[in-house]
């Protein structure tokens, strides 16, 4: 092809990509994002000997996981006398139960804690220890996003994004346990220390992960999977993440933002809400329509699983 | 001259100036308290008129010489400091409109400078503008000051043009710039005008006096091409003055966009390159010289509006379309340079081009958003992408910068395929996530491998190469799993068997290449690339069986998988499959010894170590059984 065609054809293609993008409404997303996402893939790849290197057996993992489980001096089921709480424990730990099919890791072994507290939260370690927060089971609006939620933190666990923050630590110890001695605790600190600012560039895919992953689980159990994104979105706006910032007066201007903010995000554990709200959504729309999905709001009402109790009124239509 | 004559002579003429001006003031200090205003003026009118009167006098006499020149120049030098007076001390103030007594200094400038005139002094010249220009400040800023400004500009150049004299256009490029901020600083523009017609005041008064000055720089071009005098510099003192003057009163009428004035310098400057590339001949067309730097072209007035234009598309556009507007300025730059050749231009729109690549990173591979049902960041990079590769080829077709007369930039075209590589995986990367990125990133570096053999080019193959290792990379970071909805994509089967097959082939074509002299660490990379390929094929295959086998059947994978790399290593000739093969089967042994037969249950111990045993029969077995052809192979 002449060069002359050749700069004819990338002209209008350049044009029309232009025109066609001003039709929709464009992100004005600015920022190092992206490239924090890549750097984080290689980093990843980069640990990956050194994770495999040091991985721990399920035994290990789980023995790991009951051990810090037993660490933390929440209210609990046991220590709950009131019934109610009881029931929506019982509740807790069924639903998560019925989303473990879909696992790679079938030799672990889950264990599922309400925590008698009003905060919105729920968190997982290692070895298939998941606790929820009383405040959270409250906050959802249906079985679908407590489970989209407990999805999450079983996909932490499955691809082993807990015990892999404690991986180096353990091997550090193990290691320098004939050197140091009672002290060998120095070494595995400064191994957590180094670890965590190596992982810190992968955290936030991590989440990623665990956000489609979860939703997958939910979703093989048959539960809507456009209810992760609105629960998202819900907890995005009960504690106010903005979405936009202001433009830059020049582009250099908007360069520094950029690094500044990419610097501030590093050891941000979790990426920002509405980035996740909108890959939930792309991840949602790939399913929804191919079957009928379950949302479940009378189930959570009841604590009643849908395993107890299936209401025909709470499926979607295909 | 002697020194008797210097000192008689010259220095105390012009002391004798000094001190009359002293005493002017003096006498005008004494008689404050004794005479009213008018009388003041006048007396001081009056000795002003005595003082030139007598200087001209004199030098009708004796043909002028510095007695005279003294008492001329200090005669207009207190008539102006009259004039001046007459609006702009309290004591001797008798003309309340600011307006008249504007007038009247630039009346006096006037008869200062045609009177100038008369003895062709440069210096002399250039004193009563710059009295002329001080006039200026006693009036508040209106349209008339700055209009009165702009006219002496203009007249200013016009004798500086007239009679070649360059310093005072130099000079007075500073002189009028300068006082303009000045009086601006001092004297904000009506607050009764809007912003835009603030704007269009300011701008206006701006782009006159640019346009003058580049009006007169091309002048003096047109006269003498060759010209090493002062005005050569004036297209760059214009082009930072008339910059910094408009940054400078912008904060004036902030509340105005500041693409307006990216838009009018623009504009100013294609109209200006435009006349510059009709009227005045280009230096810069014969040979990359320093000189044309200084001089100006049409090529430097089009490459700033394109800076301009780049401001303004960034101001303008959404931040994904941004990179579209760069990409096409930097493109037709390109294009434009290419044709002419201009290599200024050139080197701006290669870089205006790169600033887009990296622009991309920025605002188009995580956003959101879709148009037609396709996502916005495949939108505006593909194209890109495309841009990328018209630009390899358009660049791949120049000299090279040693063998060209106007600098080539063949050398560059390499980057731009590397560029396009480089987007088009990160596109993919983020438009297919990380688990399909290693299948596809796989099947592009077969294809670029392919491209590489057919059209000869080994940056094709290399990036072939890079691509494939990335794949490897990202398939071991991601255990080969995939977040896909499609159950046959999800399973990392799927995407482990695609990405090791194509490493495999890749590997096979890479074979039949005759690599280069390694001269240097790519070259030296080259060399190893079929190794590279076959490793990371045994290591991605190992990897997967890993991830997708237990126990003690990993074993009995891995030992297979270890026979079979020795087979292929055989049969193809390749030293590299066949140490693989064999230090796969090493692995088992320690995996057998330190793993299995600790943590296996007895059923898949017992297997374990049987595989293991049977397959170093075999190897075993083989190696003897064939150990002609063997040594036949290796040799």
């Amino acid at each position: 092809m002449k060069p002359v065609y050749s700069l004819l054809v990338v002209l209008l293609m350049l044009v029309v990509a232009g025109v066609i993008v001003m039709q929709g409404e464009p992100d004005e997303k600015v920022g190092l994002s992206g490239v924090m996402e890549l750097v984080g893939d290689a980093q990843r790849t980069a640990l990956k000997p050194a994770m495999m290197a040091t991985r721990v057996t399920p035994a290990e993992e789980m023995e790991l996981g009951r051990r810090l489980a037993g660490q933390m001096y929440f209210r609990r089921g046991s220590d709950n006398a009131d019934e109610a709480f009881r029931k929506t424990e019982q509740y807790v730990k069924r639903l998560g139960q019925s989303l473990l099919a879909g696992r790679a890791r079938k030799e672990i072994f889950y264990e599922f804690h309400l925590v008698d507290e009003g905060m919105v939260n729920a968190f997982a370690l290692p070895g298939g220890q998941i606790f929820v927060f009383r405040g959270l089971v409250e906050f959802v609006e249906s079985e679908a996003e407590l489970a989209s939620i407990l999805g999450h933190e079983i996909a932490h666990v499955d691809a082993r994004h807990c015990v892999e923050l404690f991986q180096a630590e353990m091997a550090a110890e193990k290691i320098s346990g004939p050197l140091l001695g009672n002290t060998k605790w120095l070494a595995g600190i400064g191994m957590r220390l180094a670890s965590r600012i190596i992982q810190g560039g992968y955290q936030q895919y991590q989440e990623f992960e665990a956000d489609a992953r979860g939703l997958k689980f939910a979703a093989d159990a048959g539960y809507a999977p456009d209810a992760a994104e609105k629960v998202m979105a819900r907890l995005g706006e009960k504690y106010q993440e903005t979405k936009m910032q202001p433009k830059a007066s020049d582009p250099v201007a908007e360069l520094q933002i950029a690094i500044k903010t990419a610097a501030g995000s590093y050891f941000r554990s979790h990426p920002p809400t509405p980035e996740r709200v909108e890959r939930l959504r792309k991840l949602a729309s790939s399913q929804i329509g191919k079957r009928k999905f379950y949302i479940g709001k009378e189930n959570l009402k009841l604590r009643q699983t849908r395993d107890q109790n299936q209401i025909e009124a709470e499926f979607t239509s295909k | 001259m002697d020194f008797e004559s210097m000192i008689g002579g010259n220095l105390m003429n012009k002391a004798g100036a000094f001190l009359l001006v002293i005493g002017l003031a003096l006498f005008l200090n004494y008689s404050f308290a004794s005479l009213g205003p008018w009388a003041k003026l006048a007396a001081g009118a009056g000795f002003s008129v005595v003082l030139l009167v007598c200087g001209i006098m004199l030098e009708r006499k004796n043909g002028g010489n510095i007695m005279s020149v003294g008492l001329i120049g200090s005669g207009w030098s207190c008539l102006y400091l009259t004039a001046f007076s007459a609006h702009g001390v309290a004591a001797t103030k008798v003309v309340e409109s600011p307006l008249v007594g504007m007038l009247l200094l630039i009346a006096v400038s006037v008869g200062m400078i045609v009177h100038s005139l008369r003895y062709r002094s440069e210096m002399a010249t250039g004193l009563a503008f710059i009295f002329g220009f001080a006039g200026l400040f006693i009036a508040e800023v209106s349209l008339f000051s700055e209009v009165a400004a702009v006219i002496m500009a203009i007249g200013m150049l016009a004798i500086a043009w007239y009679f070649d004299w360059h310093q005072l256009a130099s000079a007075g490029l500073l002189l009028t710039y300068g006082s303009m901020l000045a009086r601006l600083h001092m004297n904000a523009p009506p607050a009764t005008l809007g912003p835009l017609q603030r704007v269009m005041f300011l701008q206006t008064l701006l782009l006159v006096l640019w346009s003058t000055y580049e009006l007169t720089n091309m002048s003096f071009m047109r006269r003498n091409p060759q010209s090493e005098e002062s005005t050569r510099f004036l297209f760059p003192m214009n082009f930072v003055a008339y910059l910094v003057a408009s940054l400078l009163t912008w904060p004036m009428v902030k509340e105005t966009p500041l693409y307006y004035l990216a838009g009018l310098i623009m504009a100013q400057y294609i109209v200006t390159g435009l006349a510059r590339g009709m009227w005045c001949s280009n230096p810069g067309e014969a040979a990359v010289e320093k000189v044309r730097f200084f001089l100006g072209s049409c090529e430097d007035s089009l490459v700033i509006a394109a800076g301009a234009l780049c401001y303004g598309i960034w101001y303008l556009l959404p931040a994904p379309v941004v990179v579209i507007g760069w990409a096409v300025v930097g493109l037709i730059l390109v294009e434009v340079a290419f044709r002419l050749p201009w290599q200024l231009m050139r080197f701006i729109g290669h870089l205006i081009v790169t600033v887009a690549f990296f622009r991309v990173f920025l605002a188009n591979l995580d956003i959101a958003g879709a148009s037609a049902g396709i996502s916005h960041r495949l939108l505006t990079v593909v194209p890109v992408i495309f841009m990328m590769l018209h630009l390899y080829y358009r660049t791949d077709t120049e000299l090279s910068w040693e063998a060209s007369p106007t600098g080539g930039t063949r050398q560059f075209a390499p980057t731009y395929s590397y560029y396009a590589l480089i987007l088009a995986a990160a596109l993919i990367r983020f438009e297919s996530g990380p688990g399909l990125t290693p299948p596809i990133w796989a099947i592009g570096a077969l294809v670029m491998t392919v491209l590489g053999q057919k059209l000869k080019n080994w940056h094709f193959k290399r990036q072939g190469l890079y691509l494939a290792v990335g794949a490897l990379g990202y398939g071991l970071g991601n255990d080969w799993r995939c977040d896909s909805v499609n159950p046959i994509l999800a399973s990392p089967w799927t995407t482990g068997i695609i990405t090791i097959s194509c490493l495999y082939a890749s590997r096979w074509l890479a074979g039949k290449d005759v690599a280069p002299p390694a001269d240097s660490i790519v070259a030296g990379l080259d060399q190893l690339r079929p190794h590279i390929l076959s490793l990371g094929g045994s290591v991605g295959l190992a990897f997967l069986l890993y991830v997708q086998v237990s126990g003690g059947f990993l074993t009995l994978a891995w030992s297979l998988m270890g026979m079979g790399l020795l087979a292929a290593g055989f049969m193809l000739k390749d030293r590299l499959l066949r140490f693989s093969g064999l230090g796969l089967v090493l692995l088992c042994i320690i995996k057998v010894f330190l793993y299995d037969a600790r943590t296996l249950e007895a059923p898949l111990r017992i297997l374990a170590f049987m595989c293991l045993g049977a397959t170093m029969i075999a190897i075993s077995w083989a190696y003897t059984r064939y150990k002609a052809r063997i040594e036949e192979l290796l040799k």
